[in-house]
Order: structure tokens, then sequence, then C-alpha cells
């Protein structure tokens, strides 16, 4: 069963300049239970549809069209008390980016785990909220006794874990975990990975993982989207997209990943030339093609064909994808 | 290695004071400093790359601004070709600064805004005095503009650093250090900012122009890169080196547990290979008056008395692979 399923879903931002086409027509499944990765560089939308999924877009951002279902209800058509009330935080949570910088400095951190608890059960009392934020951080493998000091009192990774226990503080069944590890260390982001999985099959969650690091989505994620300027290029079952990927894009993402058990050194490097187009003026055709390898006057031309099935646990979107590698 | 090396670096400590409160310095506590390079050794080689790989907090960046001398070390030897620089005067270290460069982190600060790409590629000719006219200043822009392939070079001269992208802003930092064919480089963190889809770019970029210098110091906190960036790994923990070896010898065969804990947690873009915990406990500890034992014992899995008692020296164990451990002894 399919917790949540975004249709045809358009986020534009209205600027000065125009309207910046951040997220242009994405559909994304995720079924229960399973945890789905979100992949691209910086400035391809990604954050943007993470936000949409729980309207909490910044004022000049605007949900341009689509339907969003979240356990068979069209949430988009409820009204914004009832989502705030409803939806938001009880049943979709978000660990956001920067997470460690987010909390705030002057109160103590079980208080600010509690805050959210309050939010949505008004009834509940301080004490039993402590308890349960004492209880969640210990969940995430920090002694409770550290909730009542305050934010600077704790490691980088200490913070992200904290903020952790923030998004489950409402036991949501749907987490969206904004770069959850980008800017910590191999060894604590290990760590995290680690509690992020236990987590995952401890309280029954379904998740989703935004990261420009594919190497963390490898580790987490059960299927891989693919997000290439404002769209998804690829969506596949996490072994079948690394093993065989059939855009371009993707191809491109996941070789020019240094592998550290190479055996032999190797003294050059992949990359992908160029940069992400401006999503104020995307290119004519496939909005790849002007970095594609394999761009020809079709993909120059027209748009890409809708996601096409490859078999059932891979779609792309490309005119000309890669053939099957044995 | 015989080789004459180019950078000889000999027991140097870098403490930071820790500045106390009002009552607490009447109270005269014990002085407390943050030792953020602790007795550390080390060669470069001409034509070589080493790679400086730890957490962040370990000392990495202090110890690349120290060996080109932007901060001066609290004690040890420094020689570049054979000249102590630590005890030169700011006017005899003059003949030195040309020879050494450093290329910074982050291209979105290291970059004056105010500034032309022309003149911030130019600086460092002129603060060195490197160019009689304007005509060859400009030449000599040109020329390391094409190297670093902002082509044609005339597009990009009178451009300011927020019309390029990360990536060309790294690829001006990367001009800016090589222009004037300096003998060493530190590299601190250069493509830790930008994508991991266009890094590529940039590294391929370093190891071609090495031409044009002669050794790097690449510093940074993914052992991936530098396994296929550098010729030899120092791991660093707190200040100090734990292991150091040739990059194909320390991913085959590491011996310090924290290199260990290091390779494990090390990312691999390869769903089929995940895996298991890695066998570390606790967090970094604080790098202020550490007491004197291995740097490591709190979080190491196999310590043994010895351990908390006796901080291990780093000894070859053989073909130029040092550890600083004592379970190496036996």
């Amino acid at each position: 069963m399919n917790i949540l399923e975004a249709v045809g879903l358009k986020v534009y931002y209205k600027t000065v300049k125009g309207v910046v086409k951040a997220v242009d027509g994405v559909d994304m499944t995720v079924e229960k239970g399973t945890s789905v990765g979100l992949a691209g560089e910086s400035g391809c939308g990604k954050t943007t549809l993470g936000l949409s999924f729980l309207k909490l877009l910044p004022p000049n951002g605007v949900i341009e069209g689509g339907s969003l279902i979240f356990n068979g209800d069209d949430i988009y058509k409820m009204d914004a008390d009832m989502f705030r009330e409803e939806i938001r935080w009880k049943h979709i949570s978000m660990i956001f980016q920067g997470a460690m910088n987010a909390l705030n400095p002057v109160f103590k951190v079980e208080d600010q785990i509690g805050e959210a608890i309050k939010l949505h059960d008004r009834n509940t009392k301080k004490k039993e909220r402590t308890q349960i934020a004492r209880d969640l951080l210990r969940k995430v493998d920090i002694d409770p006794v550290m909730g009542g000091h305050y934010p600077h009192e704790f490691s980088g990774g200490m913070r992200q874990r904290a903020m952790i226990a923030m998004a489950l503080a409402c036991s949501p069944q749907l987490v969206i975990a904004d770069e959850p590890t980008t800017a910590l260390d191999v060894i604590v982001q290990k760590q995290l990975m680690d509690l992020l999985r236990g987590l995952k099959d401890e309280m029954d969650l379904s998740l989703i993982v935004i990261s420009h690091d594919i190497s963390v989505l490898a580790e987490l994620c059960d299927y891989l989207n693919i997000m290439y300027a404002g769209r998804i290029v690829e969506w596949g079952e996490i072994n079948e997209i690394f093993r065989n990927p059939r855009h371009h894009y993707t191809h491109g993402l996941i070789s020019t990943f240094p592998a550290v058990e190479d055996e032999e050194r190797k003294q050059t490097f992949e990359y992908i030339e160029g940069a992400p187009p401006n999503l104020l003026d995307p290119p004519q055709g496939c909005r790849f093609h002007p970095r594609c390898p394999a761009a020809t006057d079709v993909c120059r031309r027209d748009p890409p064909p809708d996601m096409t099935e490859i078999n059932d646990n891979h779609r792309v979107a490309c005119h000309h994808p890669r053939g099957d590698q044995p | 290695m015989s080789r004459e090396p180019l950078i000889r670096a000999r027991n140097i400590r870098k403490l930071f004071p820790v500045r106390k409160g009002f009552f607490s310095s009447l109270l005269s506590e014990e002085e407390q400093n943050l030792h953020a390079v602790d007795n550390v050794s080390f060669d470069i080689y001409p034509d070589e790359v080493l790679g400086l790989v730890g957490e962040s907090g370990c000392g990495k960046t202090t110890l690349g601004r120290l060996l080109i001398r932007l901060i001066e070390p609290t004690s040890g030897e420094i020689y570049f070709r054979g000249t102590n620089i630590v005890p030169l005067t700011y006017e005899e270290m003059k003949q030195f600064r040309p020879k050494m460069q450093i290329i910074f982190q982050d291209p979105y600060e290291s970059l004056n805004p105010r500034m032309t790409v022309l003149d911030l590629v130019a600086e460092p000719l002129e603060v060195n005095g490197l160019v009689e006219s304007e005509d060859e200043k400009e030449e000599k822009v040109s020329e390391i503009l094409e190297h670093v392939r902002l082509t044609p070079p005339e597009d990009f001269v009178f451009r300011y650093p927020h019309e390029l992208s990360g990536g060309q802003r790294q690829r001006i930092a990367v001009a800016r250090a090589l222009i004037i064919h300096p003998d060493f480089v530190v590299a601190d963190e250069p493509v830790s900012m930008l994508d991991t889809s266009t890094r590529g770019e940039i590294l391929n970029l370093m190891m071609e122009l090495k031409t044009l210098t002669r050794s790097y110091l690449f510093i940074t906190h993914e052992l991936a890169v530098a396994r296929h960036f550098c010729d030899r790994i120092a791991i660093m923990y707190l200040g100090r080196i734990m292991e150091m070896a040739d990059s194909d010898e320390i991913v085959r065969n590491p011996v310090h547990p924290y290199t260990r804990a290091l390779l494990e947690a090390t990312p691999v873009p390869n769903p089929a290979s995940r895996r298991d915990k890695v066998n570390i406990k606790g967090e970094v500890v604080s790098p202020i008056n550490p007491p004197r034992r291995c740097r490591f014992y709190t979080r190491c899995l196999e310590a043994k008395e010895i351990c908390g008692k006796l901080e291990p020296e780093l000894v070859d164990i053989g073909g130029g692979h040092l550890v600083a451990c004592h379970m190496n002894k036996e």
C-alpha cells in the first residue's frame, strides 16, 4: 500500500525576475514501510519538493497544481488549520537540512522536544511531556539526563540526534529527512545512518531521504528517485538503479563518486560537464541535453517522453536511455 | 626514499591558549591550552601529493597553515629545501613566500567580491613583484586562465565572482595559487563545497597542473578522494598523526584502529555492499590539555592498559608505513 502519492506536483516560486519552476510535474510514491531516496545536485528542487509535502514553503512558493494523497486522502484539499493540526508533525514530520543549527540556544533540549508535543496535544502536563522527551532521547542514543541541558552542550552529532527525536515526537508515520548527514564527519554520519535504519524498523516508519550524496542513499534507501531541474528523470529499486542506470544523468551521478574500496588508484576523476540550468529559463527539449553525452537533435527539440517502464522496478524518462549492462 | 625532502616538519606543535573568565583567572587555575597540532613530524618530497585526512577539529587545517607560516608554531622546526623557516623574520621570509601558496576551502568566501577575475588572479604576481608591465600581467593571467579552462579568457577577466558558478570560482582559486609557479601548494579541502558531480573537474585540473608546481599537501575529510588523489596519506586524530603510508597501502592494510574505523565508515556508492556497525565508541574528546596517553584511548575497542598510560610513538612497521599504536609492538 502506498502511504504517500504525489501526482503531477508543481511548485513555483514567484520572484521579481519571473517564475522559478522548482518542481515541475513530479509524480512520486512512497510505499508503506519503505525508505525512498531523492537524489540530485544542488538547485534541482529536491528540498522544495520535500517542503511541499508538509506545505512549509516560503511565502513566495506556491503549489500550482497536482495532488498529494496521504493514506487515501488528498491532503492538499484540506484547509490550512486542519492540515496543521492533523497532518503536519502528527503524521508527516521532517528532519530539516542543517538541523543541528536549528535548535533554539536558550531553551533546554527536552523543552524544545516537548513543545512539538504540546502543539498537537494541549492536554498533556509538562511532566508527561518531559518524560516523553526523555524517552525519545533514549531512543536516539542520547543519555536522557542530557535533555535538561542546552544545545551548546551538545556535539554536532548529538544535536542532529535531538532533531531526529523532535521529528519523532508525535509518532509520525512518515518522516522526511533532508540531507540528514551532510556536514557531519564520516564516523558520525555512519552512526546516524545506522540509527535511522534502526528507528525505521522499530517504529514502523516510512522514510523519504533527500540528499545530493548518492552513497548515503545507497546505504539507507529501498527505492531511489533521481531529480534533475525540477523533474524526476529516473525511478527504481536501489540495487537495480545502481547496477543498471538508464538515464545518463543517473549514470553520471553514480560514476562521479569516488570509491575508497577500489583496488587500483585512479588518477583521473569522472565529472558531469557544466552546471544545472537556471530554472527561470530551463533549456528547451530535454533539460539535461546541454550536459548529456548522448544528446541528439530530438533531445534538443522535444521534451523527453514520460517515465517509461523498463521493468516493474524501474522507470526512466529519456529519449535515448542507456542500454542493458551485462 | 633517498631524495631530499621539499618540506621537512620536525616536532611541530601549536597550542592555542584558552581564554579564561576574569574570576577563574584570579583563582589562578592551571593554564589551559588547546592542543591543535601536537608533536607532528613528517616529510613531503618533490613531486609528491601528501593527503592529510581527519575529522573536523583534528588540527589538519592548522597544520596546513603552519607549514606555510600563515600562523606561527608554538615550537618545532619547518625546513623548506633545507632552510628552517620558523625563525626567519618577516623580511627574510619574503623570498620564500612566492614558493608556497594555498587554495582555500570555500570559493564563496575566499574571493573578494569587489575584485574582477583579472585583479584576483593577478594579485599574487603583484604582491610578489613578479611582473613589470600591465601587458605582461594580462598575458600571464590569460595563460593561466587557459590552463584552468576558463576560456576564452577575455570572457572572464572582467567578471566578478558572483557571476561565476562554484566550480568556476574554485578554478579561479586554483589559478591564483598556481600563477606564480610555487614549489608547494596547500590545498585545504578544495572540493568539499562543490557538488560531487563537478568535483572531478577541479581534481583533474589540479592533477594536470601539478606540472606548474612541485608538491601538494591535500587536506580533506574524505578518505575516498584522498585515496585516488594522493601518493601518500597521513591520518590525523586530535592533533597527532596516527598512521601514514602510501595510499594503496593504507587502504589495503590499515593498521591503526582509527584508520580502520574511518575506512569502515566511509560511504560506498553501492547498495549491494551495505556495511555493519562501525567499530568505534563515543565521540571525539576535547583537545584541551589532553592527558598523556593514546589520543584514541577513549574510543578504541582494542585498548589495553598500556594505552591509558603511555602515548605511542609513530614508528615504521616496514616499507615506510608508519603507525602510532601500542598494539603493533609485539
